[in-house]
């Protein structure tokens, strides 16, 4: 791959980890957790 | 045994890894801890045994608050970037029992390319559209609201999915009068849904894949940009097609102009045109620039 694609690829998963990073901070895997709970046993 | 040897008998075996895949992801377990994640599979949560939790359902739960679902897309996005629809070829529990029902003899037919575009169509939607105009998040909970009660959600779980169906559905049709009290037009149509596309998995290979999955659409966009590659060597290549006649998703990888030769975002990685390619070096698959495996029994590091 080319250094432009590497440049590209670093950029997508900053952007990518930041969503991840900040979905856990809000407490989304709770959010997810609960949500498969409520659909599974309820 | 290299490791190169080993890369090229783990085709032979992406049937085995799938059948693991299935069992660890309905192994319950494991399912207390697996519900907080979202893999890029299809595999109901809805059903108890289910051991991640669903990224279609997950997505249409947050948009319902209405709410950006940051978690699932980070998570989505970066599995796409690694290892790009690779979890769709070897991993997805209802891609797998396509790949067995495929394998019922008898005549076999392609869908036209153009029905490739509906699952973005389902995607934007009924996983995001209808969910946001019309939701409730406190109406997306229970197997009998999202599978069997009239008056349930208008979204791709409610309406739609088949994997809900054959795995929460139809068990809880059986098992549960209640279920069965409350079955609707809904609970009818998600049964005829279900059997359309397991007869259709018959007759055209990953025809769901292609054409129903708003996970696959997902997955299509988050890997635009990824790690892996599956590329033509155009000067290797015959044009004997195989690759062509095996590709469960019609990705057209032998170039028809020239310039092509690179794998479509249909392809799901399942490297089925690597194995079978007679010709060394006309199909090659890499990760981040370092060749895995290529075509006619030779690989390289």
């Amino acid at each position: 791959m080319s250094r432009k694609t590497w440049i590209l690829v670093a950029v997508v998963l900053s952007v990518l980890a930041a969503c991840l990073a900040y979905g856990i901070y809000l407490g989304d895997p709770g959010y997810v957790f609960a949500n498969a709970l409520a659909v599974c046993y309820t | 045994m290299s490791t190169s040897d080993r890369r090229q008998r783990l085709l032979e075996k992406r049937p085995r890894v799938q059948l693991y895949s299935l069992v660890v992801l309905n192994s319950y377990i494991l399912a207390p801890v697996g519900k907080y994640i979202c893999l890029p599979v299809l595999n109901c949560y809805a059903c108890p045994i289910g051991t991640v939790a669903c990224p279609v359902g997950s997505i249409t739960a947050f948009v319902m608050v209405p709410y950006f679902p940051f978690y699932v897309i980070g998570m989505l996005g970066i599995a796409g970037l690694a290892v790009g629809r690779a979890f769709c070829g070897w991993a997805c529990p209802f891609g797998y029992v396509q790949d067995l029902l495929h394998r019922i003899p008898g005549r076999k037919f392609g869908l036209p390319r153009a029905l490739d575009a509906t699952k973005y169509v389902l995607l934007v939607v009924l996983v995001v559209g209808l969910p946001l105009l019309l939701g409730n998040p406190y109406d997306f909970t229970g197997t009998e609201r999202v599978v069997f009660e009239a008056g349930g959600t208008w979204d791709y779980c409610a309406l739609v999915c088949p994997v809900g169906t054959l795995q929460a559905g139809v068990p809880g049709l059986i098992a549960n009068a209640d279920f069965r009290e409350k079955a609707s037009w809904r609970t009818a149509s998600k049964l005829a849904i279900l059997a359309i596309v397991l007869a259709l998995a018959v007759l055209s290979h990953r025809s769901f894949c292609r054409v129903l999955c708003p996970l696959g659409a997902l997955m299509a966009i988050a890997s635009i940009v990824k790690l892996p590659r599956l590329r033509t060597d155009q000067g290797a290549c015959t044009r004997c097609l195989r690759c062509r006649r095996t590709c469960p998703t019609s990705s057209r990888l032998v170039p028809e102009n020239a310039g092509e030769g690179e794998a479509t975002s249909e392809c799901v990685l399942c490297l089925e045109c690597v194995r079978v390619c007679p010709e060394a070096g006309a199909l090659s698959a890499s990760l981040g620039g370092k060749s895995l495996v290529t075509s006619g029994g030779k690989t390289s590091e």
